[in-house]
């Protein structure tokens, strides 16, 4: 969505290609230039790029997943962790963000414990809302 | 019907981000919803990471005997300090291997 003053005034071929290799990744990289207009060769390389890693990293797991043994027990889910923890921090610019990410981790957190099978949804919209009050009442300035 | 819903997952996802980007599509957001929005990105991942680093066999563990905690606060401590997203990934995630392997 906040891609569309860039791309929707490309032709339907851009708009197609460039709208099926747009991923969380590839939007961060290059709303990083927002000031100069869209290179629309720099963000389908970068897209196509992502889009081959991925496949080949997902084939190489699928493949040898299976022949390594007890890989459960590796903690392979802590990447996940680091990684969102290294993305998360970076963002808290304001203190009604912070609000939003405690709120959102305690509530997350207690929704696993209760087995709620949708509670990253619902922590998520909690920790949202939460955030975008605590803004409003402070009055905080974005 | 295994590949049916494949094939009807890979048409909704696309759609859904292409809507987007179609330039007859009249849409526009008032400030409040993009305020909402802009909230998503530290919630979603927030939600994603708690429950892995505090929850380990349904049971809440706050004590230096969870691994996955210890970590977790060495990474938020270099994340602030380094601000260096690769960095702090790498270095945290050594650690855990460490801790479990070494």
């Amino acid at each position: 969505m906040a891609m569309r003053p860039q791309i929707s005034p490309l032709p339907l071929k851009w708009r197609l290609s460039l709208g099926f290799l747009l991923t969380d990744e590839l939007f961060a990289i290059i709303a990083k230039n927002k000031e100069k207009s869209l290179n629309r060769w720099y963000a389908l390389g970068g897209g196509l790029s992502f889009y081959l890693t991925w496949n080949i990293a997902s084939a190489v797991g699928i493949l040898v997943g299976k022949n390594i043994p007890d890989l459960e027990n590796w903690g392979l889910e802590f990447a996940i962790a680091a990684t969102f923890i290294a993305l998360v921090i970076p963002t808290i610019k304001r203190p009604s963000i912070l609000t939003c990410v405690l709120v959102s981790l305690v509530t997350s957190v207690v929704c696993a414990l209760l087995e709620i099978p949708s509670g990253l949804l619902i922590a998520s919209l909690i920790g949202m809302v939460v955030g975008s009050v605590y803004a409003k009442a402070a009055g905080e300035k974005s | 019907m295994i590949s049916l819903t494949i094939f009807t997952m890979a048409i909704l996802v696309f759609f859904s981000r292409y809507v987007f980007l179609e330039p007859r599509l009249p849409l526009k957001l008032n400030a409040t919803v993009l305020h909402f929005l802009s909230y998503a990105a530290p919630a979603v991942l927030t939600a994603i990471l708690a429950p892995i680093v505090f929850v380990h066999d349904n049971q809440l563990q706050i004590n230096f005997e969870n691994d996955y905690l210890i970590c977790a606060i060495v990474a938020v401590i270099l994340a602030i300090t380094t601000r260096n997203t690769l960095l702090t990934t790498v270095l945290s995630m050594s650690l855990f291997f460490f801790i479990r392997h070494g």
